[in-house]
């Protein structure tokens, strides 16, 4: 999950070629059992030229930064709002929830709160704490909103684009995804 | 239980050897919260701001804002002009600040319309740009090479950051002139000695009103609705125009005019007053020079006939019309900037002034002959002055053609352009001639645009930079057409990495100066609210009964007084000082001495023969918010609107795709048929459409004016006089 937080920070965007082999070599060593859609996204981006991965920048920006309108904006508003408008009361909500855990992101409106970094970054928090309370937010957090969009929000990616780096992401999201919806079921 | 056990155990989603690695790079977990601030609930906010587009209404908004987030937007009561509502672009605005669209970041592109992008920091882009101005400044000896495109696609006055910076770095290429409205205000400058038009909420005093080529129910509802209300006390209102407009269709008289002939309307009206001996001749007397002179022409060159002849208006019309004109005191004109789009549009505006002149419907409550007015704009331009680093070998700015900007540019050899800088502005949408811009944008090295949303002009880019919506910052407002002056105040938070211009200004000297001192005098320690309090004129000031600046914050707005009435101390700005039926000044620029018709120069050929109109879009205003997500549900496809009968001749049918096209280019788009139009003349609204390579003006050709130069710097462009072929695609 923090491969996925920090992913869509933008930070793998210039990763070094050595980098990227100890971190695949490290996602190797992940207990994926029982989970088939994610260990196929490992092993995917285990798959990827250090080419396709250096080239990953530009296809992350055009589906997710800009500056032209990005073909899958990583903000839960977009797939939950019937006009893709950000700040309305899907982000509004979530904004909510991060409040009633007693935090809110730094730099309030200036970015959606609903950014998918924010997202999984608030429940690595809940998770990494595993306070009772937290977990409880935790699963609430993934009822409510991540869970409700990052499918749509993978289709929408796979829909966009055929760059082999994004397409492993976006499975290893898919995983990650079905992997705590298995949980809370 | 089983559940929780399964979402903590797995090491991929909280913990492993890979989120080890990871963990270094970027914040810590949470870095990017922290602790939620206790608020209260539920508690709104209001703040002021001012639509700062290219319109004639340039509304005073109110912002409502909850917890940093924008609820609605509403116009402000507090302006009788505004008078608590905007127009639909208005209402749109939340949906422009939080499109997921905007431009976010900087960003650089690796070629020019390769599609490649990366992000880069502020400081990163200020690099790469001052390094390239101070390789320029090496190999040349001065920035001329640097050329500055930025226009009106925002009219706050700090916006004019820009124009300061290039100055506070020696001397550039500029685009001079201006697209949009030129011929008319020579044609104001000769016969008057300056635009100036009556306030428009004196419509309300007018007997009769007549709107020559403008399209307010679409371009300037506010005033659209003065016009409703005059209607409805008893004032005449007639419309004329070559197309039966949403506007014209709600008048008490619509005159279809052949175009680009207004002039010739004008003057046959003058003929009929002449012969009936309806003019006001002590008002001319007292108030003008060269009546004489023009009477005389009128009575030896113009009939009514003539003038049928040429408009295809009927001699009854004008006649009554002109009877109507002369008895209906007082009574007011509109001159619309679609009129003077031609290659004659500064005669035919100039002919509508003496009708108005004639008459002594000039200066007189609910009168006038109404075009423009920039005596409102009370500001120091502060953010705009710079004060050059003086430190290059040439004496001043080089000034290129606004409005032929793609091949002024491309002539350029000594030296040429390398670096353009566009704000406010998107030449490839909208300039005439987009082959031949697209040609000039692949000519210079590094082309920085900064703007909102990404279009074709940060397609062909190498640098794009996110710009504040007026949402996010300070500004001072003022109209071109109503006299009402407005705050600007931030209402939220400058949302992602979005700067003003000023604030990029101010970035970039810093930068210029680090890397070499004294290289840049843009001031860089000020805030954007010291910026905005330097802006205000102390005439402004005392006029609106301020102590201090901020006090505009009151009421958001405040008006300019003394305009009811345009010119009622008869003190006009020419050389005499009086109304110049002769104008010397005029016959200095190559025009006639007198208000006389002038044939356009039509570029018809036997197979490009049918004129094509390109007027402004009522959900959009030129590039701006026909994006938009709601805009998009409304109207979504451009299209060509021709008449049945044209259609006919052509095969075409309602819904059929055509090809329009001439000798500079083609477009196939959806024709519409409509009996609104011309029989022979077509009518494409500008407007850029997101993911839509529709564009009109690949067959718009990039024919001067008559008139222009005189104020304005260079002639305006003839948008209405391109000629095309129209087929069946
Ligand atoms: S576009 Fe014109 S009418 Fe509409 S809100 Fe802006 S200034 Fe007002």
């Amino acid at each position: 999950m923090m491969l996925l937080q920090k992913y869509y920070q933008g930070y793998l965007c210039k990763y070094a070629d050595l980098q990227w082999d100890r971190l695949i070599e490290a996602l190797g060593k992940e207990d994926t059992d029982g989970f088939t859609t994610l260990a196929k996204g490992y092993e995917a981006l285990a798959h990827t030229s250090p080419r396709n991965r250096r080239e990953m920048m530009y296809e992350f920006n055009r589906l997710f930064v800009g500056p032209d309108a990005p073909k899958a904006p990583p903000y839960e508003a977009c797939y939950r709002n019937p006009e893709r408008t950000l700040m309305q009361e899907e982000t509004l909500a979530v904004r909510a929830f991060y409040r009633k855990a007693g935090l809110e992101i730094k730099n309030i409106n200036t970015q959606p709160d609903d950014f998918i970094a924010f997202e999984l970054e608030f429940l690595l928090g809940m998770l990494e704490d595993g306070s009772g309370e937290k977990k409880a937010y935790a699963e609430e957090f993934l009822r409510e909103h991540l869970l409700v969009w990052t499918f749509d929000h993978v289709r929408e990616i796979r829909d966009n684009t055929k760059q082999p780096v994004i397409l492993s992401m976006a499975t290893i999201l898919q995983g990650i995804s079905e992997a705590l919806k298995e949980g809370l079921a | 239980m089983k559940k929780e056990h399964e979402i903590t155990r797995r090491t991929f989603l909280k913990g492993s050897a890979a989120a080890g690695l990871l963990a270094g790079i970027g914040g810590a977990t949470l870095s990017d919260f922290s602790k939620a601030t206790a608020r209260a609930e539920g508690e709104t906010q209001e703040f002021f701001n001012a639509c700062p587009r290219n319109c004639y209404d340039t509304c005073s908004i109110i912002t409502t804002v909850q917890d940093g987030v924008i609820k609605h937007v509403r116009g402000n009561p507090n302006s009788t002009y505004t008078n608590g509502r905007l127009c639909v672009k208005g209402y749109n605005y939340p949906r422009r600040v939080y499109s997921p669209d905007r431009i976010k970041y900087p960003m650089r592109q690796s070629a020019k319309g390769s599609g490649q992008w990366e992000q880069i920091t502020w400081d990163e882009a200020f690099t790469i740009i001052a390094e390239k101005i101070l390789e320029i400044k090496n190999k040349y000896g001065n920035t001329l090479p640097i050329c500055l495109n930025k226009y009106s696609g925002n009219f706050n006055v700090l916006t004019y950051g820009i124009e300061g910076m290039m100055s506070s770095i020696g001397h550039t290429t500029r685009c001079q002139g201006t697209p949009c409205w030129p011929a008319g205000i020579d044609s104001q400058n000769f016969d008057m000695g300056a635009i100036l038009n009556a306030d428009p909420e004196s419509m309300l005093k007018s007997k009769m009103i007549i709107v020559w080529g403008a399209n307010p129910a679409w371009c300037s509802v506010h005033s659209m609705h003065i016009i409703q209300k005059a209607k409805e006390n008893g004032a005449k209102v007639v419309f004329i125009d070559p197309i039966m407009t949403a506007s014209a269709s709600k008048a008490d008289q619509f005159i279809e005019i052949k175009s680009s002939t207004d002039g010739a309307l004008a003057l046959g009206m003058c003929r009929y007053i002449l012969d009936h001996k309806l003019q006001d001749d002590a008002w001319m007397e007292e108030n003008s020079i060269g009546h004489e002179e023009f009477v005389d022409y009128v009575k030896k060159n113009i009939t009514v006939e003539w003038a049928s002849e040429k408009t295809g208006v009927p001699v009854q019309v004008i006649e009554n019309l002109a009877y109507e004109y002369a008895t209906m005191e007082p009574a007011s004109i509109w001159i619309g900037y679609g009129m003077q789009r031609h290659t004659n549009g500064g005669a035919n505006v100039r002919c509508i002034d003496a009708l108005a002149a004639l008459c002594g419907n000039v200066g007189k409550m609910g009168a006038g002959a109404n075009y423009a007015q920039l005596d409102s704009w009370l500001f120091n331009y502060a953010a705009m002055t710079g004060n050059g680093a003086n430190t290059d070998n040439v004496e001043a700015d080089r000034n290129i053609n606004i409005n032929n900007f793609g091949a002024d540019l491309l002539s350029l050899t000594d030296p040429p352009v390398e670096m353009l800088w566009v704000a406010c502005r998107n030449p490839m949408g909208q300039d005439p001639e987009t082959g031949v811009v697209r040609k000039a944008y692949e000519s210079c090295d590094l082309v920085v645009t900064v703007d909102q949303f990404f279009n074709e002009s940060c397609n062909m880019s190498d640098i794009v930079l996110p710009c504040c919506t007026i949402f996010e910052t300070w500004g001072l407002h003022a109209s071109y057409w109503h006299y009402w002056y407005h705050g600007n105040q931030p209402a939220i938070a400058q949302m992602y990495e979005s700067k003003t211009d000023v604030e990029i200004a101010m970035g970039l000297s810093e930068k210029l100066n680090s890397l070499q001192a004294g290289s840049c005098t843009y001031p860089t320690d000020r805030t954007m609210e010291e910026w905005c309090a330097m802006e205000m004129t102390d005439g402004a000031k005392e006029l609106f009964g301020f102590k201090d600046w901020k006090e505009i914050f009151e009421k958001g707005t405040a008006k300019v007084t003394g305009y009811e009435a345009a010119w009622s101390d008869g003190q006009f700005r020419t050389p005499s000082g009086k109304y110049e039926f002769y104008s010397e000044q005029a016959a200095a620029m190559g025009n006639h001495l007198l208000p006389v018709y002038r044939e356009a120069d039509e570029t018809k050929t036997d197979e490009y023969n049918v004129r094509l109109i390109t007027p402004h879009w009522k959900y959009g205003l030129h590039s701006q918010f026909q994006n938009l997500d709601w805009m998009q549900d409304i109207h979504n496809e451009p299209f060509v609107e021709i008449h049945p009968q044209m259609a006919k001749d052509r095969g075409i049918e309602d819904g059929d795709a055509v090809r329009v096209e001439n000798e500079i280019g083609y477009l196939v788009v959806k024709a519409k048929l409509t009996q609104n139009v011309p029989r022979d003349e077509a009518v494409i609204y500008e407007a850029w459409y997101k993911d839509n390579p529709f564009n009109v003006n690949y067959v718009v050709k990039a024919i001067p004016a008559d008139m222009g130069v005189f104020a304005t710097g260079q002639p305006g462009v003839s948008f209405h006089d391109s000629f095309v072929s129209i087929k069946k695609a």
